[in-house]
C-alpha cells in the first residue's frame, strides 16, 4: 500500500499525506480549542517546497495552517478552516553558530532541546527557551511569543530575534533587519525603517511562513542558585516585583515566578503535613539567578532586602519543596505534569502590568467559585518589564471538554476587564483581539495587503 | 475498505480509554530532546521510517480514540501503520504523565487482528511463527543445531532457555552462555529439540492468544525440567517472563545471573594470556529492559560487568531507559525492512562514534540486527557472553 503521495506536482519528493488515519493527530495543538480538518498536510523540509505549497494555496484560495512540535495552548495550528496543514517540524537543520557575531541561525523545526545540546558544546545560550522546551520549536516560539526560561532577563521571545525568512502568502521569500542585504547577512534587527521582523513574531502564522530564524547567543551562565520569598498579600507581592523590575534587578534572573496561596499550600502541605497551612504565605515568588557568582550573590541579598522592606520575607520552604525541584534540569520541567490533575489542562495566557497582580489573583479565585466543576489554578511569571499570567483549568476531556470551552472564553473576557492584555492569541482570544478594534482593524489592513486571499493560518488573531 | 461494526466491541481499546483522553498532545512521544536527562530523540520509526504523526504514539492514541468514537477509519492504511511499530516503548518512557502510547499501539494492533485486518508481511510473519517457532525464519528441526558438540543434561539445577534470537540469529552467543553457565564443571540443561518460541512475538503484534498459548507450553515443558534457576538470552523472552502468569517460572537473563556470580565472587574472568584486551567498550542498550521494571537496570548491569572484568564503558552516562530502538523488534523488520536497516545503521553509527574498540550488547536479538548494519566504521558487535569468551578465561572460584 502507498503510504505518501510522492512526486505532487511542484513538490519533488515531499511527503504529503492525506488519509485520513494520517490526518488524526494534525487536528489540534495542547489547547482547549476544537480540532480542525484539514484536508491534507505536507511535510516540508525545505523553503523551495514552501513557496511551491504558498503560490499553489493562493491561487486556488486554500487555507493552509503552519504546524511545528504542535504544542501550544492557543488553538494557533488547528485547522479551523480545514485546507492544508503545512509542517515545519523537518525543516530542523541549524545552519549556523556565529560566534563571533553571537547569532545561531536556524530552521523553524529546530527542538529547543536539540538547540541547546548543539549550543552548549560553545559555552552559549538562547535567550528565551520555553517550558515546553523538549519537544517545543523555535519557528512556533516565534510565531506565538513563547515565554519561559530567560523571560525575567530578556523579556519575550520576539526580544531575542535578530531576523527572519519569511515566506509570503504569495511565495515570495523575504529576510528581514539586516539579512535585506545578502551581502551583510544577519546582525542587526533594526535596519532599512520599521521593525518588519517584528510583523511576523507573534503573529501565529497570520502574515508569512517563517523559514530560519536568527538568535541572539549568551553566555551561559557560570553560577546559578534559586531563591524564594513569601508575602502576605499579593499586593505586597506585587510591590516586591515592580521595585525588583524598576531596579533593574532581573538582569541576573532567568526565570521568575509566582504562586498563589493555593499552590503554595498543596506543595508544602504534602511535604510537610505538620505545618500550620494558614501560616504560610498568600503569595510567593521564586527566582532563578545565574551569572557571575559575585553579581549574583550581591543581586540575591539586595532583591532578599526587598522582599523584607515590603514586609515579606525569604521563603526557603517553598524553595526546597517545589521551585529549585522545578528549575533542576536547568531549562525546562515536565510542564505537563500537572494535566494529570484532571485529563487536560486549559490554559490563558495574558499579559499584565504588575500592579496587577491582585486583581488576576482575585479573578482565578472568581473562577474557582463560579465554576467548582473545574480544578482552576493561577500562576504568573516574571518578565522582565509586565507579568504573564497563566490562567489553567484541569478538566476532564472525556465529558467537559464543551463546558471547559465555555469557561475559558468567559474567563477570557473577564481578564481583559481587569486590564490583561491577550497573550498566546491563537484562536482562544480571537473574539477579545476583535474588540480592541482600532488595533485589530491595522493588523487586518496588514493581513489583507499581505495575503489578500487571507490563506495564512485563518481564524488565529481573529483575522 | 474495513470497518468496526457497530456492535464490535473495542475491548482492548478500552481498557485504555483514560490514556486516550489524557493525553495533552505534548508530542515528546513524536520527538524530543533533553540533554540533562539523556533523551536524545524519542521515535526510531518517526526518525527513520517516515515522519508521519500516524506513526508515532501520537498518531496511536488519535487513531484509538477516532475508533472509540465512532470515525470511519481506513483499518487497511491504520493496520499499515500500527504494525510497523518497533514496540520499543520508548514513547512510554518519555511521555511527561505516564500514558502508554505503545501499549495502545498494540490495542489496535490486537482490535484489528480481530477483525483480520492485517498488511500481508503480518500474516506471512505470523505464518513463520507458527510453522518455524521463531520470527527469523529458521527451521524448528534447525532450532536445537547452536547446541550442538555441547554436554548438555536434561535436567540440571540451571536450566537455559536461550530465546529465539540467540538459538536462530546468533548461535555463538548461545554456545558462550553455556560454557559459562557450566563453568566450573556444573551441567546446564536445556530443553533440546523441546526448546520452542515462549510467544513475545505474537505479544508483540498483539496476538495476544497465540502468545499465551506458546508461553504456557514453553512454561510447562520448562517446568517438567525441575531446575532451581532458570536462565534466559532472550530479552524480549523477559517481557513474558516477568508477566502474569508466567512470572512463577523465575526466568532471569543472563546478565543478571553473571552479575549475582560476580557479586559473589563465585565467578572470574582473566584475560587470555596473549590477547590485547579491549579497554574501551561501547554498550550497545537493549530498548527491551525499559519494558522490565526488576531489570534494575540492565543496562547499568551490562556496565558494571565490564568494569569487573577490567573494561572502560564508554556511555558511562548514557541513559539506556531512553535508548532508541535499533529497528529489530515489533513488526518493523517485517514490514519495513529498509527503514529497519537504516534504524540500525544509525544505531552503529552512533556507536561507531563512541571510539571503543568493541561493542558489546545485552540482547542476542539487538546485537545480531545491528552487526548486521555494521560498515567498516564500526568495531566487532558482540554479546556479551560472546566478548567474555573472546577475550577472558572463566575461573570458577
Amino acid at each position: 500500500m502507498t503510504t505518501h503521495e510522492h512526486n505532487l506536482t511542484g513538490l519533488g519528493t515531499t511527503l504529503v499525506l492525506h488519509e485520513p488515519v494520517d490526518l488524526l493527530a494534525y487536528q489540534r495543538d495542547c489547547s482547549v480549542a476544537p480540532p480542525g480538518h484539514a484536508d491534507s498536510v505536507v511535510l516540508a523540509r525545505d523553503s523551495e517546497t514552501i513557496s511551491t505549497v504558498l503560490q499553489r494555496a493562493n491561487r486556488e484560495r486554500m487555507p493552509v495552517y503552519v504546524r511545528g512540535g504542535g504544542t501550544m495552548y492557543a488553538g494557533g495550528v488547528n485547522p479551523h478552516a480545514g485546507g492544508l496543514v503545512l509542517d515545519v517540524s523537518g525543516m530542523d537543520r541549524i545552519l549556523d553558530v556565529d560566534l563571533q557575531r553571537g547569532l545561531v541561525i536556524c530552521e523553524p523545526g529546530v527542538r529547543f532541546g536539540e538547540l541547546l545540546k548543539a549550543l552548549q558544546a560553545y559555552g552559549v545560550t538562547v535567550g528565551i527557551v520555553p517550558l515546553t522546551g523538549p519537544a517545543a520549536t523555535v519557528g512556533g516560539a516565534a510565531s506565538a511569543h513563547a515565554l519561559g526560561t530567560g523571560s525575567a532577563k530578556f523579556q519575550s521571545f520576539a526580544d531575542e530575534v535578530a531576523g527572519l525568512e519569511v515566506v509570503l502568502a504569495d511565495g515570495r521569500r523575504i529576510r528581514t533587519g539586516s539579512a535585506a542585504s545578502k551581502v551583510a547577512g544577519f546582525f542587526q534587527r533594526y535596519a532599512i525603517g520599521p521593525d518588519l521582523t517584528g510583523l511576523f513574531l507573534g503573529a501565529d502564522a497570520t502574515m508569512g511562513v517563517v523559514t530560519a530564524i536568527a538568535l541572539w547567543l549568551h553566555p551561559l551562565p557560570e553560577h546559578r542558585v534559586t531563591a524564594c520569598f513569601g508575602f502576605g498579600s499579593t499586593t505586597a507581592g506585587a510591590n516586591f516585583i515592580n521595585e525588583i523590575q524598576r531596579r533593574e534587578l532581573t538582569r541576573n534572573i532567568w526565570y521568575a515566578s509566582g504562586y498563589e496561596a493555593g499552590t503554595i499550600r498543596a506543595r508544602i502541605g504534602q511535604a510537610l503535613p505538620e505545618i500550620d497551612l494558614a501560616s504560610l504565605p498568600q503569595f510567593g515568588v521564586g527566582a532563578d539567578f545565574g551569572g557571575e557568582r559575585d553579581l549574583v550573590q550581591r543581586d540575591l541579598r539586595t532583591v532578599s532586602e526587598i522582599a523584607v522592606s515590603v514586609g515579606g520575607s525569604v521563603f526557603p520552604e517553598l524553595n526546597d519543596i517545589y521551585f529549585r525541584k522545578l528549575r533542576h534540569d536547568e531549562t525546562f520541567w515536565y510542564s505537563f505534569a500537572g494535566y494529570f490533575a484532571r485529563s487536560r489542562c486549559a490554559i490563558l495566557m495574558s499579559s499584565l502590568p504588575t500592579e496587577r497582580l491582585p486583581e488576576f489573583i482575585a479573578t482565578v479565585a472568581r473562577q474557582r467559585v463560579q465554576r467548582p466543576e473545574f480544578i482552576w489554578g493561577g500562576a504568573v511569571m516574571v518578565c522582565r518589564r509586565g507579568l504573564h499570567g497563566g490562567v489553567m483549568a484541569f478538566y476532564d476531556e472525556a465529558t467537559q471538554w464543551e463546558a471547559a470551552q465555555t469557561a475559558t472564553a468567559d474567563c477570557a473576557r473577564e481578564l481583559v476587564s481587569i486590564g490583561a492584555v491577550p497573550y498566546k492569541t491563537g484562536k482562544l482570544w480571537a473574539a477579545e483581539v476583535r474588540g480592541f478594534s482600532e488595533y485589530h482593524g491595522l493588523l487586518q489592513q496588514l493581513k489583507t495587503t499581505l495575503d489578500p486571499h487571507g490563506i495564512l493560518s485563518r481564524g488565529n488573531l481573529g483575522l | 475498505m474495513a470497518q468496526p461494526g457497530a456492535d464490535t466491541p473495542l475491548h482492548a481499546i478500552l481498557a485504555f480509554k483514560q490514556d486516550l483522553y489524557h493525553c495533552s498532545d505534548c508530542n515528546y512521544c513524536v520527538d524530543a530532546t533533553w540533554a540533562e536527562r539523556g533523551i536524545d530523540h524519542v521515535c526510531a520509526t518517526i526518525e527513520h521510517h517516515s515522519p508521519a504523526l500516524s506513526y508515532s504514539g501520537r498518531g496511536y492514541i488519535a487513531a484509538a480514540r477516532a475508533l472509540l468514537e465512532g470515525q470511519d477509519l481506513n483499518l487497511e492504511v491504520l493496520a499499515e501503520r500500527v504494525f510497523s511499530c518497533t514496540t520499543c516503548g520508548n514513547c512510554e518512557q518519555v511521555c511527561p504523565i505516564g500514558l502508554r502510547p505503545a501499549q495502545v499501539g498494540q490495542a489496535l494492533r490486537e482490535e484489528l487482528l480481530a477483525r483480520e485486518v492485517m498488511p500481508a508481511a503480518i500474516t506471512a510473519l505470523r505464518r513463520g511463527l507458527q510453522r518455524d517457532g521463531n520470527a527469523n525464519g529458521v527451521a524448528a528441526a534447525a532450532r536445537a543445531r547452536w547446541a550442538e558438540g555441547l554436554a548438555l543434561a536434561d535436567t540440571a539445577p540451571v536450566l537455559y532457555l536461550p530465546g529465539c534470537a540467540a538459538a536462530t540469529l546468533r548461535p555463538n552467543e548461545a554456545r558462550a552462555v553455556v560454557r559459562i553457565l557450566s563453568s566450573g564443571g556444573k551441567t546446564v540443561a536445556t530443553l533440546g529439540v523441546e526448546d520452542s518460541c515462549c510467544g513475545s512475538p505474537q505479544r508483540e503484534l498483539g496476538a495476544t492468544a497465540e502468545a499465551n498459548a506458546a508461553a504456557t507450553l514453553l512454561q510447562a515443558k520448562a517446568r517438567n525440567r525441575a531446575a532451581s534457576e532458570v536462565v534466559t538470552s532472550g530479552f524480549e523472552c523477559l517481557q513474558i517472563w516477568t508477566s502474569a502468569p508466567y512470572q512463577d517460572l523465575q526466568v532471569k537473563s543472563f546478565p543478571d545471573w553473571l552479575h549475582t556470580q560476580l557479586e559473589q565472587d563465585r565467578i572470574r574472568f582473566l584475560p587470555k594470556p596473549g590477547v590485547s584486551l579491549p579497554t574501551a567498550v561501547a554498550c550497545l542498550d537493549t530498548c527491551q529492559q525499559r519494558r522490565l521494571g526488576q531489570l534494575k537496570p540492565a543496562g547499568k548491569l551490562l556496565r558494571d560487568i565490564l568494569r569487573r572484568v577490567g573494561c572502560v564503558p564508554l556511555n558511562e552516562g548514557a541513559a539506556p531507559r531512553f535508548v532508541v530502538c535499533c529497528g529489530a523488534a515489533g513488526g518493523m523488520p517485517a514490514m519495513q525492512p529498509e527503514s529497519s536497516r537504516r534504524m540500525a545503521h544509525a544505531r552503529a553509527a552512533q556507536l561507531a562514534a563512541m571510539g571503543g574498540t568493541v561493542v558489546v550488547g545485552l540482547d542476542p536479538r539487538c546485537v545480531a540486527h545491528v552487526a548486521q548494519a555494521r560498515d567498516s566504521a564500526l568495531p566487532p558487535v558482540y554479546a556479551l557472553a560472546e566478548f567474555l569468551l573472546e577475550y577472558f578465561d572463566v575461573r570458577t572460584a
